[in-house]
Parts: structure tokens; sequence; C-alpha cells
């Protein structure tokens, strides 16, 4: 099984940094901070758990550019309900990846209900192994947006 | 707009106001159906494709604007009042953190018991969080 840093880089290398990423909140969005090069655009969840999906979408209807969510297993339990909306509405250019560790791991590694191995608008589930802490980042949320405001407005 | 008061975040009713709202610059729609908005849902739906997505839920909607406004565009979310609980956490953790602009068009629903609390306080919670940039639909139909 991959670590969740092995899956992140794995994501980051497929779609490249014409893309714009949507981190999901918890330590995918800290992990993503870690690898994502300079030139990575992301737009980096420190709340909102759950809505990265419905985040991308309304990116992706928007832009041209392809649009990678990274989302965790517990935030994709979290809302399920957009599973079905990105099924209905999501164009080609929108992404949904899950890493799937099986628990909330940055609140204390508690369990969350296991997945099925598959879900409507879900492009793929990585399984991926527990234990790593990515470091600990505190972005400035607004410039965050405006930084991807200006990418996808230009 | 349809001002019914003096209070400009208070309408009587919503014909019409999906073309004021088009006026004004907004050009992304989601939301959760009320029936309070029946008029306004109907002309949203006529939208073009990718002008317009109904949501599972009011968090989703706020979420989906959201994604919209990052690429550029200017949002609506739509709901009743018994959905602003689905919102607040998107709005205090997303929307006012990251600086994203959305209008919440808010039917009032008030009468019936189950409606009654946050019927009281739908303003307040949301006045209480400093979102200022929200309409209150309170028509005579909103409670079928």
């Amino acid at each position: 099984m991959r670590t969740r840093e092995e899956a992140i880089r794995h994501l980051l290398d497929r779609h490249g940094t014409g893309a714009i990423y949507v981190a999901s909140t918890g330590y995918v969005a800290r992990a993503v901070h870690e690898l994502a090069a300079p030139d990575h655009h992301v737009f980096y969840m420190q709340g909102s758990m759950g809505l990265a999906p419905a985040i991308g979408l309304g990116m992706a209807l928007h832009t041209e550019r392809p649009v990678v969510v990274i989302n965790g297993d517990g935030a994709l339990l979290m809302a399920l309900g957009s599973t079905h909306t990105l099924r209905d509405h999501a164009p080609d250019n929108l992404f949904h990846y899950v890493l799937d560790n099986g628990c909330h791991e940055s609140v204390g590694g508690q369990p969350c209900a296991p997945l099925e191995p598959g879900y409507p608008g879900v492009t793929e589930i990585l399984k991926v192994q527990r234990g790593s802490r990515p470091p600990r980042v505190q972005l400035e949320p607004a410039a965050n947006s405006r930084l991807v405001r200006d990418v996808l407005s230009n | 707009m349809r001002l019914a008061t003096s209070d400009n975040r208070v309408v009587r009713s919503d014909g019409g106001l999906l073309s004021d709202l088009l006026d004004e610059g907004y050009d992304f729609f989601s939301g959760v159906p009320d029936s309070g908005l029946k008029a306004f849902i109907a002309d949203v739906c006529g939208l073009p494709e990718g002008q317009h997505i109904s949501a599972t839920i009011e968090s989703e909607a706020v979420g989906l604007a959201a994604g919209a406004y990052l690429a550029g565009r200017r949002p609506c979310v739509y709901l009743q009042n018994a959905g602003l609980g689905h919102t607040i956490n998107a709005l205090a953790s997303l929307c006012i953190p990251y600086e994203i602009d959305l209008l919440l068009v808010i039917g009032h629903r008030h009468t019936l018991p189950q409606h009654r609390v946050m019927g009281d306080v739908d303003r307040l919670l949301l006045e209480l969080m400093g979102w200022e940039r929200y309409l209150i639909v309170a028509g005579e139909n909103n409670e079928d």
C-alpha cells in the first residue's frame, strides 16, 4: 500500500502544473502543501470538511483547466450527496480522487466507516497507509483565494 | 428589486427576482428548492447549462458557488431558511476566511412549529456572523 505522500506525488505528476488542485482539509491539505512545487496551483482547504468535490465542480464548470480534487474518505462520507451532483454535472476536466486511510487521522485516527469499492463521481480511490504526520501549516486563506482566482480568471 | 420595506434585505415577492440579479451581474446559481421561491427557481431552471446546478444540500450549494467564485463568477445560493443551518460552517470556515463573496436568497418560513425557531433567528444568525450579502423573501406562500 502507498503512503499518503506517494499517492499525492503520483497525482501531482499525473496532472502536472497546468491543473488547479483542491486539497481537502486536514492532513490531505498539509501533505499537498509539503509536496507541491511552487508552480502547482492549489486551493488549500482549512475548514468546510466535505465540500472539496463541490468546490472543484464549481471551478471546473468555469475553466478549461483540469481541476483535480484530492479528497479524503471521511470527507467523502460527509457529503455523499455530492457524488450524485458530480455524476450528473461534472465536465470532463474534473477529476475527483479519494485518499482512503480508513480513519480521521488529523483529529486522532478515529476510524470512519469503510468505503464501498466505487462511487459515482469519483475518479479513483487510492488506499493509503496511516502513520505519517505532515507538517502543520497556517496559510492565509484570503491570499490563497486571490491566487486561485487570478490563475482561473486568466 | 421589489422592496417591501425600507430594509433592502427583505422582499415580499420573488417575481422578477432572477432578471434583477442577472442585471446586477450574478451569473451562477445553485441551491435547494423552496416553495416560497417557486417563481425564482422556475426562472433559474431555464438558464443555460452550467449557469445553474441543483444541489443535494445547502452546504454543497455554497461549495459549488465558492468554486464558481474562485473561477471568476458572481454566484448566488438559494434556499429556504430551514436549510440555513446547513450553510453555517461553509460560511464560517470557507466563505468568510477565504473572502468568497456570494449572495444568499432565503425563503423565509415562520408560521408552522417546525419553522418557528429558525424563522425567529435566521437573520440574527447571519448578522452575528457578519454575513451581509443576503436577501430574505418573505412572501405569503412560504408555508406550502
